[in-house]
């Protein structure tokens, strides 16, 4: 490691900047859905789920399944991506928010990996940029 | 400094913002009626509360390197008395949201590096899921016994590492790996960086890349067993056995977690394990807490981080060994 005496300056590797800048701004983009979300569901009764009982069996210690059980009309824990077809409650919009932060990191691996395989001649890590989006992509949808 | 941080990140300014406007109309026009267990004034208290320490919880976390699950989960299950679940779906989101966010101006300023962080990443998100499994056939054959003896060993490995650090000095903070290994060098794991504490530019070499791929396979192992996440032990990895800066480490650290968790989480969305309600409040504050945390520690010296580090391992270390004491000998330690 060397401490430069001077003020040089620093190229920084184009395929960083655009992982860090797809997820940055993706990120923030989710932050403002959940923002509206969590409106909703505190101020309108536009809800999957009334955010009265869900509050309070949360704080009661209530497991997952027994939550579910007991919301009107659901029954049972989901199994899937419930929220797409709820986006216009409150809860759904909140978790679509949450949900792109995570998926965030797909596109942004994705745009760092054809960076880094086209722009910067590094095909191992193109490849292993390729690799990681895949798992996260089958941990999605599997 | 915050005056300067709000003119260069508006974005930042105008999240604060309407996440303190939105907070007020919450409370303001509030249609939860409140129950027995809750009241209507309780829940906006909670959530606002859950808002509030995430923001700080993220700063340090970022600062540090570890991710804010490692803070998050001891206080959720030691002072509420949420279903474990839940807590360990919402502390996946607290360990990485603060990753996702810092990893824009970390990667801009070259303070984390892409390369480093992909070539760790892979063997943490196969070895995690193993890590998860491998948990619940432990807790099948072997019981809380075995599980109390490897959190005591975990204890013992992260006192070992705070020592490390004390003992070091700041030999970690800029450390001179002398020998670089061919494995590194044909892997080109090296940078360079803008130091702002220094006003120098510090450029550097990783080593024993081989070694650091095998720990990251341990790393990944235990954080997916013990569901810590392994924040705790990234940063340790890089900085004292790669001889990567530490401010460096601590900044890969938080863009590798963000990577690992993405992974996991999933599974907790889809089965519902994951709660809009409960888990925005600390996604925000997470992502504010994970923008400031890494403008600051651009500023910062590296002297401050690795004091941060020793405490975060000290206090994480402490948890681990009561835990597994109490387990073993079935005696209650009141430690938080």
């Amino acid at each position: 490691m060397t401490i430069g005496k001077n003020q040089d300056p620093v190229e920084i590797p184009r395929s960083g900047i655009v992982y860090g800048d797809i997820v940055y701004w993706t990120t923030i983009a989710g932050a403002f859905l959940a923002i509206v979300g969590s409106i909703i569901t505190f101020v309108t009764t536009n809800n999957y789920i009334d955010p009265n009982y869900l509050l309070s069996s949360i704080w009661e210690g209530k497991g997952v399944a027994a939550i579910w059980r007991g919301v009107e009309g659901v029954g049972a824990p989901p199994d899937g991506h419930w929220y797409l077809g709820q986006i216009t409650t409150g809860n759904g919009l909140t978790m679509l928010g949450l949900v792109l932060g995570v998926f965030s990191v797909i596109p942004g691996l994705l745009g760092a990996s054809w960076i880094l395989l086209t722009k910067e001649g590094m095909p191992p890590y193109a490849g292993l940029a390729l690799v990681a989006a895949l798992i996260t992509l089958f941990a999605m949808i599997a | 400094m915050l005056l300067e941080l709000a003119k260069r990140v508006p974005e930042l300014t105008l999240l604060i913002l309407i996440t303190i406007l939105a907070y007020a109309i919450m409370g303001w026009g509030s249609q939860i009626a409140g129950t027995a267990v809750l009241s209507a004034d309780a829940a906006w208290f909670i959530v606002v509360a859950s808002f509030v320490l995430s923001t700080g919880i993220a700063i340090i976390a970022v600062l540090g390197g570890v991710g804010g699950g490692v803070i998050f989960t001891p206080i959720m299950l030691g002072f509420t008395s949420i279903d474990t679940l839940l807590v360990r779906a919402t502390g996946l989101v607290v360990a990485m949201f603060s990753g996702l966010v810092s990893s824009g101006p970390f990667m801009r300023r070259g303070l984390a590096d892409i390369k480093l962080v992909l070539y760790c990443s892979i063997p943490i998100i196969i070895v995690a899921m193993a890590g998860a499994k491998t948990a619940i056939l432990m807790a099948d054959s072997m019981g809380e016994t075995g599980d109390a003896i490897l959190r005591l060993l975990l204890g013992l490995v992260l006192i070992f590492v705070a020592a490390i650090y004390i003992l070091g000095g700041n030999k970690t903070e800029y450390p001179e790996p002398g020998k670089i290994d061919g494995a590194s060098r044909k892997l080109q794991l090296r940078s360079r960086y803008w130091e702002e504490s220094l006003h120098k530019v510090v450029e550097f070499h990783a080593t024993n890349a081989v070694l650091g791929g095998l720990l990251f396979l341990a790393v990944g192992f235990t954080g997916g067993f013990f569901g810590l996440g392994g924040g705790w032990a990234i940063v340790p990895v890089l900085n004292v056995v790669m001889g990567v800066p530490l401010k460096v480490s601590a900044a890969s650290s938080g863009v590798l977690l963000a990577i690992g968790n993405a992974a996991a989480v999933w599974s907790y969305i889809t089965k519902g394990a994951l709660i809009g309600v409960l888990a925005a409040p600390w996604m925000l504050g997470q992502i504010i807490g994970g923008i400031l945390g890494a403008h600051i520690l651009t500023k910062i010296r590296a002297a401050f981080v690795r004091s941060i580090l020793i405490v975060l391992l000290l206090l994480t270390s402490l948890k681990l060994l009561a835990r597994g004491v109490e387990a073993l000998f079935g005696i209650d330690i009141p430690l938080i």
